[in-house]
């Protein structure tokens, strides 16, 4: 039974706190681009976006330099006593780092869709940037929002790669439930690895049929053009 | 109270406009794509000029000289959008509210009731834009944008998607708005008779220029050139040139007509012998006469198009040497029944209906 | 859109033929043995494969290197495989039972012993397996025992040694003991548990404990012929050079000794 709930607590554990810094760092990040008219927009945007298309090992060997004992900011940690690689921290790392472009890229679509004179109404009213994200533009893309964050909850939950490479397999601290799949699988034990399956297979079920939700919840707050 | 200069370059664009406007409604007339949004926009700070100077009643909002630009939020400018930008997920109420955060609670409640008894709307607080018509909608657009007692109020287009009936009613509504609001208001319309009712003054805008800015009345009657006559209605237009000044009284002669017209105007003194002018008259100023006279010119049928009350006709003046120039004549049913195709007729032109412009 | 449908319908089709190409190469002469083999043999194996190619130009070997287990479950799933060299008795016992390998063919050919190893820059002060009990060792990098030798070893000495419990907290399992070689080299954990043999082909790591003669002399590293080869003469050959003195001097090279029958 052990073999089942240490992956699982490990994987809510790691895919709680996940969504709720990406959830920020997203929402962040988007609001900040979908404004952003620099020089620089395009270059940015493509690193934001860069883990999505990366393949999943070499993020996380990427995020092993540069977190390792021998990378910049391993060893500024390490002169402060903490060791992020194989870490609990770790998988926390990992799966933001993969599961930010998806949040990133649908929040700013979701921002994008409001209209922008609706923004601009809100302006001519005195109110400023902040008043106007938080009473405009995130209840009118709301549904996009959330369905960035269901999105972002799901990918990390099925991170694997670079998991594996930053935070290693460590039963009841860094095994996640996808780790605790591969290894079952490469004992053979099929059984272990089916029920495992099934987990992720319920949890990402439940996730997809909360985007339908909230997508119908959606089309109710679009503006009608009554004629 | 209001003095807008504006300059930009965009790609394939230049404005270069330039006005003033006192209390009441300034009409700012003009074609898709002429520069009357951004003209809006620049006074509203939604857009910045790359040039130019913005003052309403006496408050610098915008100068470039002087690296002057006060963020939107802070100018004190009403904005009525096109399709009225009503926030989808506040009712009515917090539609209106949202303009008065830093109002007194107890203010707000009767700002708020004596805007919905001022635009007609009262009783529909609780509704959310989507459960309003069109008209409802609008009418929350201006309160919503008078709540918190603009400077100046710029409406974009506020008419352009209503019906004729809800159109009429609404532009009576927005002449009552000025009882209730004293600074300039500027509006946006391709629509020149609304333009004509609701302006006491009319800027005729022409890829990015203001070409002309007046009283309507001298606009409509004295455009200043053709692309003015064009842009209100006036589309008989025709090369003269001027052969004899005699008081108010102008000789021109209409070279392809081979006809001698005589024109009343009262700026007679601005012209000379031998310039060439244009000549133009409001299809609408065309009437009908059963015989040869000054002024009038033998003319065919060649389309005729019958509305309700009035027929739009297409007319071939015969002695036209250029086959290709028509008059067009608005005629009213009460005065002459619908004349058939290839009918003959006679036009007469009223020589203090004609028009005569410098180019 | 028309030419890229052709194209790939080429390609597939070409997928699909080159294994019969390859079978009826074999009938030409060539033959491709595919070696499906312990992780901790890789280097002496190539040198020993390149060696054994130089002398019969007309094979062609392919290896395959990862845990023990995982290539026995490869097996089972019918990977194209002609010999399978383990580094545990279980894993070929496993596919024996099975019926998947030629039982007659099977032979011994190496031996190994574990050790413990740390990082070379490594300044913890730790000369036996005990050791790794202290307060400074916060992570240690062994295989995982369901399906890497290496691991099941290393487990089997920590009971030997009745430490496992206390060192359940701070043990990190690998796929192949090559990963638990990188850990260690990478510094990343602090010690970890693979083969002298391991050991000896980096630099990067220093071994500061050999497993005891109980735990060492257990481990075997048995070969043989899979049933389903479909070139079982000349996985005969290959198997008999394995155990012949001149791949066993190549073995030997690397720290590996020969397994006494």
């Amino acid at each position: 039974m052990t073999d089942y709930l240490e992956p699982l607590l490990v994987s809510l554990k790691t895919v709680t706190v996940t969504t709720a810094v990406t959830f920020f760092l997203g929402i962040a990040a988007a609001r900040w681009m979908a404004r952003y008219e620099g020089r620089f927009k395009s270059l940015i945007d493509g690193l934001f976006i860069l883990p999505l298309v990366l393949p999943p090992t070499v993020v996380g060997y990427i995020l092993l330099l540069v977190f390792g004992v021998n990378g910049p900011i391993g060893k500024t940690l390490l002169a402060f006593g903490e060791k992020i690689v194989f870490s609990w921290e770790a998988t926390v790392i990992a799966a933001t780092v993969m599961a930010f472009p998806i949040m990133y890229m649908t929040a700013k679509g979701a921002f994008e869709q409001v209209e922008p004179n609706i923004e601009a109404a809100a302006r001519t009213l005195g109110a400023g940037e902040w008043r106007v994200f938080w009473t405009v533009t995130l209840p009118l893309a709301k549904a996009g929002v959330i369905a960035a964050t269901v999105l972002a909850f799901a990918r990390s939950l099925g991170e694997f790669g670079a998991t594996l490479m930053l935070a290693g397999n460590i039963a009841g601290k860094t095994q996640t439930i996808p780790i605790a799949i591969y290894f079952a699988i490469q004992a053979g034990d099929m059984d272990k690895a089916m029920v495992l399956c099934i987990i992720v297979l319920a949890i990402s079920f439940v996730s997809l049929a909360a985007i339908a939700y909230w997508k119908g919840m959606a089309a109710k707050m679009k503006p009608v053009k009554v004629s | 109270m209001l003095k807008i200069e504006a300059k930009k370059e965009l790609p394939g664009f230049s404005l270069d406009v330039r006005l003033t406007a006192e209390s009441g409604i300034l009409a700012i007339l003009g074609p898709s794509g002429s520069g009357k949004t951004m003209t809006l926009q620049s006074v509203a700070g939604l857009m910045k000029p790359d040039e130019g100077y913005v003052e309403v009643n006496g408050r610098v909002l915008f100068d470039s000289k002087n690296k002057i630009n006060l963020p939107v939020q802070k100018r004190k400018v009403g904005f009525v959008f096109q399709h009225y930008a009503l926030f989808p997920h506040l009712n009515v109420w917090d539609n209106i509210a949202y303009g008065l955060k830093d109002t007194p609670k107890d203010e707000i409640r009767a700002k708020i009731k004596q805007l919905l008894e001022n635009m007609n709307i009262d009783g529909l607080e609780g509704r959310f834009p989507r459960q309003l018509s069109a008209g409802q909608q609008q009418r929350v657009a201006i309160a919503r944008a008078l709540a918190p007692e603009p400077d100046v109020l710029l409406l974009d287009e506020p008419f352009s998607a209503l019906d004729p009936v809800l159109k009429e009613r609404l532009e009576l509504e927005l002449m009552d708005l000025q009882n209730v609001f004293g600074g300039s208001i500027l509006f946006v319309t391709h629509d020149l008779n609304e333009g004509y009712k609701l302006g006491s003054n009319v800027a005729v805008y022409h890829s990015g220029a203001i070409i002309q800015h007046d009283t309507k009345e001298n606009v409509f009657s004295h455009p200043v050139n053709r692309d003015v006559a064009k842009m209100t209605g006036m589309r008989n237009l025709i090369e003269g040139v001027i052969t004899g000044i005699d008081g108010k009284n102008i000789t021109v002669d209409v070279p392809s007509w081979g006809e001698s017209l005589r024109v009343v105007s009262d700026r007679a003194a601005n012209y000379f012998l031998n310039q060439e002018i244009i000549l133009g008259i409001r299809p609408e100023y065309i009437s009908l006469t059963d015989k040869p006279g000054e002024n009038t010119l033998a003319a065919a049928v060649s389309h005729k198009m019958e509305g309700i009350a009035s027929s739009n006709y297409r007319l071939r003046i015969k002695s036209d040497t250029s086959e290709k120039r028509y008059l067009e004549a608005v005629i009213s049913k009460s005065s002459a029944g619908p004349l058939p195709e290839d009918s003959d007729c006679y036009l007469h032109l009223h020589p203090e209906l004609l028009v005569i412009m410098a180019e | 859109m028309k030419r890229l449908i052709k194209i790939m319908a080429f390609s597939i089709a070409i997928m699909m033929i080159m294994p019969l190409a390859a079978c009826t190469a074999n009938e030409e002469g060539n033959i491709t043995l595919n070696i499906s083999s312990a992780a901790s043999v890789t280097d002496a194996l190539n040198e020993v494969n390149s060696v054994y190619m130089d002398a019969n130009p007309n094979v062609t070997i392919v290896a395959n290197y990862a845990a023990s287990g995982t290539l026995q479950t490869q097996i089972e799933q019918g990977a194209t495989c002609d010999v399978f060299i383990s580094a545990a008795a279980k894993q070929m016992n496993n596919l024996e039972n099975g019926g998947l390998i030629l039982s007659d063919t099977r032979i011994n050919i190496l031996k190994n012993s574990i050790v413990l190893i740390v990082n070379k820059n490594s300044t913890l002060e730790i000369d036996s397996f005990e050791d790794l009990l202290g307060g400074a060792i916060s992570l240690i990098a062994v295989g995982d025992p369901s399906f890497v030798p290496a691991g099941t070893y290393a487990y089997q000495l920590f009971e030997l040694l009745e430490i496992t419990d206390d060192l359940e907290d701070k043990l990190m399992q690998g796929s192949t003991v090559r990963d638990v070689l990188a850990y260690v080299e990478t510094g990343n954990v602090d010690a970890g548990i693979v083969y002298s043999t391991d050991a000896a082909i980096t630099d990067g790591v220093k071994i500061v404990a050999t497993a005891p003669d109980e735990i060492n002399s257990k481990i075997v590293y048995p070969a043989a012929i899979v049933k389903a080869s479909e070139n079982v003469d000349a996985a005969s050959e290959y198997l008999a050079f394995l155990s012949g003195s001149e791949a066993m001097a190549i073995f030997e090279k690397y720290g590996f000794s020969a397994a006494v029958e």
